[in-house]
């Protein structure tokens, strides 16, 4: 088999196994519905304010709702023998994890991308900042998953995985907010945000270079 | 030929096999005892290359088994079976992986699974799912069987089935390393490995 067909079954096999268990899917998109539904409520009616604050809680809990997801990017496969088995197959270990972080991406941070399109109701956010957030969002959640993919690896044979893994992400992803945040700063003040999208842009470049070789490595160490 | 060659593992600071050296011709099963914990396990998964050896290497003819992904079958402890989806699916996912034309829908059958093929294996027996991993042996091109355990909770007749597939692999010049707490039949095994529990 070919690795271009072989990757994809291993997508048809995720989106499969996605569709046997909707409500593990579902339960991050809700956290971030509910943040979202909150938090308007919590603060009060004040649109300016909302407006301002719309992007970082965005991202904010956007980070906290792919935290809830990580832990299960390998955790099944690793418990019933299949991520054995597939390294076993012969094919390399850095495509069968790249399969798994785009299967990921779309089955987890593609839908909470999508649903920060609420902000613009709920926070009076206006549509065009709206679309920078959404660019931020697409390089964040990339870099995230990447990050992600490696502490998730790491820690696959550990049961407590969750709580170390917000650990070891969250510090590896301020420079991201830092950056993404100051898109959005200039953005709203109509100044030109192409730098520090670009360095948001090359950061997810990079972490999708190099986060599937070494995840793969933490991956093969934790079978043996 | 297969052959290990000086393999030493050691684990939490014991150690389970050091120095062990053993060749197996073409045709030939090799039944692997020892009590719990002696390491059985451990060898198979270094056999296979899942495990990382202190030291040792194994070859598959000639070849690093590191490089012989195709022409190894293993069924661990662990069935690679998903639990939330069917038997069928289960199995043509395995043959999409190992690249091979095989019709499940029969296979299944044969292994005793004909109505339970589109239900998710979470409601199957435990004999049941072990079944839906072992149907691999039934279509393998694999020259290399190596099997943990593949009695756990299969029925008697299912160990007579077993049997004389290991009979017709052996037949066909493949060779089987075997762990089982029940004993084989003696014109089965060719050589016989016993791993102790070490301090």
């Amino acid at each position: 088999m070919s690795y271009s067909n072989f990757f994809y079954q291993m997508l048809k096999r995720d989106l499969q196994l996605a569709k046997t268990q909707k409500h593990e899917l579902g339960l991050p998109v809700l956290f971030f519905i509910l943040v979202l539904i909150l938090f308007p409520i919590a603060i009060g009616p004040e649109g300016g304010l909302l407006a301002r604050l719309a992007p970082s809680v965005g991202w904010i809990a956007v980070i906290l709702a792919i935290l809830i997801a990580l832990p299960r990017m390998f955790a099944e496969d690793y418990e019933n023998g299949w991520l054995e088995q597939l390294f076993l197959s012969g094919y390399p270990g850095s495509l069968i994890v790249t399969a798994r972080l785009v299967s990921f991406w779309l089955l987890y941070c593609l839908p909470l991308i999508l649903s920060s399109f609420l902000l613009v109701p709920f926070f009076s956010f206006d549509l065009g900042l709206w679309w920078i957030l959404l660019q931020t969002l697409i390089c964040g959640s990339i870099l995230m998953t990447c990050l992600g993919s490696l502490a998730s690896a790491l820690l696959v044979s550990s049961r407590k995985g969750s709580g170390v893994m917000a650990l070891l992400i969250v510090p590896l992803l301020i420079p991201a907010v830092i950056f993404a945040s100051a898109a959005q700063e200039a953005a709203s003040q109509a100044l030109p945000y192409t730098s520090p999208m670009l360095i948001l842009f090359a950061l997810a470049v990079f972490a999708l270079t190099v986060a599937p070789i070494a995840t793969a490595q933490a991956l093969r160490l934790n079978l043996g | 030929m297969l052959s290990a060659n000086q393999l030493t593992c050691i684990r939490n600071q014991r150690i389970l096999f050091d120095e062990l050296s053993f060749e197996l011709e073409s045709g030939q099963l090799l039944y692997l005892t020892g009590p719990n914990g002696a390491g059985k396990t451990t060898l198979l998964r270094s056999l296979v290359g899942l495990q990382q050896l202190q030291q040792g290497e194994v070859s598959l003819n000639g070849q690093p088994i590191s490089d012989c992904g195709e022409q190894i079958l293993y069924i661990g402890h662990k069935p690679a079976v998903n639990e939330w989806l069917s038997a069928r699916q289960n199995l043509a996912h395995w043959f999409e992986l190992t690249q091979q034309q095989a019709d499940c829908e029969l296979l299944l059958q044969k292994v005793g699974l004909g109505g339970l093929m589109d239900i998710p294996v979470k409601f199957l027996s435990a004999g049941q799912k072990r079944r839906v991993a072992l149907v691999r042996m039934w279509q393998s091109d694999a020259k290399l069987w190596v099997l943990d355990e593949p009695f756990t909770s299969i029925d008697i007749k299912g160990v007579e089935v077993l049997t004389s597939l290991f009979e017709k692999h052996k037949k066909n010049g493949g060779y089987i390393v075997v762990t089982s707490h029940q004993t084989l039949p003696d014109e089965l095994v060719d050589k016989n490995l016993h791993l102790t529990y070490r301090f």
